[in-house]
């Protein structure tokens, strides 16, 4: 069953510029999918798309066969959660505990079944002993954590993470990459972003270009297609930067069990 | 040396009750060349690297200790002016865009020349030069810098600090935020930097990738203090003082490392780019001679 | 740990104050400064004065706190008490002064305020005081000294109604500052803003929004720090490139404002938008009814407070209508 489904999507910002390009998608349920893009393909419009921030010049998109539309978007948004890029400017509440209560009161939750849900969903993303906490005091990672506990409070089929570990340290990638992992296969999830290295543990990858899809496959498949990859702006992954370079000479000895390896390698983290 | 560390430490908190403080950076000792070097600062985040740079360039001085900066010497009762300083020394901050403000995006890298007291004609050539420099053609530069793109207002902010001739670069974390091509653009442009006009420079990054790829020496802070300060091989050649340090190796030693156990064979791993790699798996692997 | 800069002037520590609701406190506060106001006799006026000093006793916060809050008017409440002081010429007179300008004496006085203005470098703390000292000084030698040619002589009458007014006013804004600071120093910037939707939530019956305006207040407080810390960041990014806020004329003074500003304002746009972004995409329906995280509930000290605070409002109207205090 696709829990997303977007037909001939069309969107601009302005007269000029066409960011989303007659774009169509299926998206089934519990599948993790990653969309990769350069700064600029349209990713990010995507996202904002999906969840109705912004409304498509043509074409449509359902979520769990709901079509959006201004009438429906409410009942749509309960369905989707999304984790934005900067760790600051999504954080409303002045304590964590606080910002996680938010999206519940705005759906009229009430106050016990609240507390209920911010224990739980603080207890996941590990922020149990920082809900009295300012944002300020926290880092980017448990800023990001605590937008994601926020988010399953409301209890959504789909997430999606907007580039939401570009802004942070290696310790804070970490520990958004790990909880992207552990939801994998309990939440439909999009993970939009330009680095390469998430997008080896999706069970598809999209590469987007200049607003169009230019790849929809697993994410070996995808890695295989170099030259769609450079022009795409993205840049290919040190493992098949050296099979290119040792198929090029063709002179290692069980070269077919070394590329085979490098594969395997790439995807084992 | 330009710049040198003597026995420096700094607190964010004063030093004047006797109180236990907390150190932000404690006891380094420090010698940076003004030419030709390329240093990579690394370390966990609160280890002092920012920190670090901000005394570097004077906008704080130290607690205790001293630092000779190109001939002026700083010290915690300092009354020399510092502002000539931060010519010599150029910080770049993180999110350097933040800090345009400018009608057009040449007014804004004319501002710091002019602040430091070049004339108008002067600083307009300065600035011009900086903004070829990084790949800024003549139609961007008459723009707003709020109507151009994300990776064109850091280079403008970047021209900004080129501009005024700095003897040192010091960027902090100058790759985050930009995909793959910007990487690599700015990159390129700080080793043409290093190589042609053989001005210092000074990256805090935590991407090893940058380290391995641009590095010549690498500054390892741990909780506030200097723990490697030395070659950039020599330390991917420590595996226990990497791992010590929760430090990772890029992703090609990694490679090679991996290989080298699937394969059992004695690969050298500290190869430190794709081509190197593949020289060394031809040395061990090659098949030339049948 | 900024908490400093959180709370604004919340003094973290155990009160009865500090755990009663801030619904209690802002009504509290209310009645009290609506009951000094009340009050026409000045030995009434110091009783409230003297329990107000006696309520900060129990607070278990530090009387420098409170008297910090004077500081800041210190100079107003020199200039009031001199100025009613003077003007009242009704009653007893009290005291006469002659006080006598002369050559001598007027250099003497330009030459003192010379230095206080030069001094302002080199003695940074306690400038008041050091006003005081040379205002003191330059009228007691006009007081004394008659030695030079003789410009002119004036008189200062002090009569006991114009002492008794500048008490009056003087306890009355003590009071006030005092019951002002017991709010503040005990309660959460939050809180208050909670316990002010509270209390205004009645108001959206007659069209105005309480729910979104402690929102707009909600989001400032949390953004303050932040906000705070991004000057910081700003302000070192273009000292980098060479401002120097201690130097430069007026022109380039401006420059060097509108480098802060300017960045500032771009960030918090942004900042805006993606936040609206952000509360949108999360359910937030403007004017939507919402329930509430917060629960303000009412304790047998709360009650006593309030009840208290009445009865000493009803007395004091009491006593103003029927004896005239």
């Amino acid at each position: 069953m696709n829990i997303i489904e977007i037909k001939n999507l069309n969107f601009q910002y302005t007269k000029k510029d066409v960011a989303i390009k007659n774009i169509s998608l299926s998206i089934e349920k519990g599948e993790f999918v990653c969309i990769l893009g350069h700064n600029g393909s349209g990713k990010s419009t995507l996202a904002k798309l999906i969840v109705g921030l912004l409304a498509a010049k043509s074409g449509e998109i359902s979520i769990n066969g709901v079509l959006i539309n201004e009438k429906t978007i409410d009942e749509v948004r309960h369905n989707v959660g999304i984790v934005f890029q900067n760790p600051d400017n999504q954080f409303v509440g002045v304590t964590v505990k606080d910002d996680i209560a938010f999206g519940l009161e705005n759906r009229q939750i009430e106050r016990e079944e609240m507390l209920d849900r911010i224990e739980k969903y603080a207890q996941l993303t590990n922020m149990s002993s920082f809900l009295e906490y300012n944002p300020e005091n926290l880092s980017g990672g448990e800023k990001q954590r605590v937008a994601i506990a926020g988010v399953l409070a409301c209890h959504p089929e789909v997430i999606i993470f907007d580039e939401a570990t570009s802004m942070l340290d290696p310790k804070g990638v970490r520990e958004v990459t790990a909880m992207m992992n552990q939801l994998k296969g309990y939440k439909t999830i999009i993970s939009i972003t330009h680095n390469l290295q998430e997008a080896l543990f999706a069970d598809r990858v999209i590469v987007m270009n200049d607003g169009e899809i230019v790849l929809n496959d697993t994410p070996i498949n995808v890695f295989k297609q170099r030259d769609i990859l450079i022009d795409s702006n993205l840049d290919i992954l040190t493992s098949m930067k050296l099979i290119k370079r040792i198929k090029e000479e063709a002179r290692l000895k069980n070269q077919a069990e070394i590329e085979d390896m490098l594969w395997q390698l790439t995807f084992e983290k | 040396m330009a710049i040198n560390f003597r026995k420096v430490s700094y607190s964010y908190s004063s030093l004047k009750k006797n109180k236990q403080v907390k150190f932000a950076i404690s006891d380094v000792n420090l010698e940076i060349s003004e030419k030709d070097e390329f240093i990579a600062i690394v370390g966990h985040t609160g280890s002092g690297k920012s920190t670090l740079v901000q005394l570097m360039n004077a906008l704080l001085i130290p607690s205790l200790g001293e630092i000779d900066i190109l001939g002026t010497m700083i010290h915690p009762r300092v009354k020399a002016k510092l502002k000539p300083i931060r010519k010599k020394v150029g910080l770049v901050f993180q999110f350097p865009e933040y800090q345009l403000f400018e009608e057009t995006s040449l007014k804004d890298i004319v501002f710091g020349p002019k602040n430091f007291g070049m004339s108008a004609e002067e600083a307009m050539q300065k600035a011009t030069e900086a903004a070829h420099l990084v790949g800024l053609s003549d139609d961007i530069l008459e723009k707003s810098p709020f109507a151009i793109s994300g990776g064109q207002m850091r280079k403008v902010a970047i021209a900004g600090i080129l501009a005024s001739n700095p003897d040192v670069l010091i960027l902090d974390e100058p790759t985050v935020g930009l995909d793959p091509f910007g990487k690599g653009e700015l990159l390129k442009l700080l080793k043409k930097i290093n190589e042609q006009e053989h001005k210092s420079i000074i990256i805090i990054t935590h991407d090893m990738e940058v380290v391995s790829e641009v590095a010549k020496r690498v500054i390892v802070l741990d909780s506030a203090t200097i723990v490697y300060d030395g070659d950039t091989k020599a330390l991917f050649k420590n595996e226990e003082f990497l791992m010590k340090h929760n430090l990772d190796y890029p992703e090609l030693m990694k490679l090679m490392h991996s290989l080298r156990e699937k394969l059992g064979l004695d690969i050298d791993i500290h190869q430190y780019s794709v081509e190197e790699a593949y020289q060394e798996l031809y040395r061990v692997l090659g098949d030339t001679h049948e | 740990m900024n908490e400093k800069i959180v709370f604004g002037q919340y003094y973290n520590v155990d009160s009865w104050l500090h755990r009663l609701d801030p619904r209690t406190k802002l009504i509290a506060v209310f009645l009290y400064m609506v009951a000094l106001f009340v009050i026409k006799d000045i030995y009434l006026l110091g009783a409230f004065l003297g329990l107000a000093i006696i309520v900060i006793a129990t607070s278990k916060i530090p009387l420098v706190k409170f008297l910090n809050s004077l500081k800041m008017v210190s100079f107003i409440l020199l200039f009031t008490f001199f100025f009613q002081l003077l003007l009242r010429k009704d009653g007893e007179l009290l005291a006469t002064f002659s006080f006598h300008m002369t050559i001598a004496n007027a250099l003497i006085i330009i030459t003192l305020f010379t230095l206080f203005f030069l001094s302002k470098k080199i003695i940074k703390n306690f400038r008041v005081v050091l006003l005081c000292v040379v205002l003191i000084t330059g009228f007691y030698v006009q007081y004394k000294f008659q030695f030079s040619y003789l410009l002119f002589t004036y008189q200062v009458r002090i009569f006991d109604s114009g002492l008794m007014m500048s008490l009056y006013i003087l306890l009355r804004i003590i009071t006030l500052l005092f019951i002002s600071s017991l709010l503040t120093l005990t309660t959460k910037p939050t809180d208050l803003n909670n316990g002010l939707e509270a209390i205004l939530k009645p108001l959206k019956y007659i069209g105005i929004k309480v729910a979104t305006l402690t929102m707009m207040i909600s989001i400032a407080l949390r953004f303050i720090p932040t906000l705070i810390n991004e000057a910081e960041k700003i302000l070192k990014a273009q000292a980098s490139r060479g401002v120097d806020f201690k130097e430069g004329k007026i022109g380039a003074k401006v420059m060097q404002i509108i480098s802060l500003l300017v960045p500032m304002f771009v960030i918090a746009y942004k900042r805006a938008y993606d936040l609206a972004d952000a509360m949108e995409a999360r359910g937030f329906i403007p004017d939507a009814p919402r329930t509430s995280i917060n629960l303000l509930k009412y304790r047998l000290s709360d009650y006593f407070t309030l009840g208290f605070c009445l009865v000493l409002l009803v007395i004091t109207i009491y006593l103003r209508i029927f004896y005239a205090l």
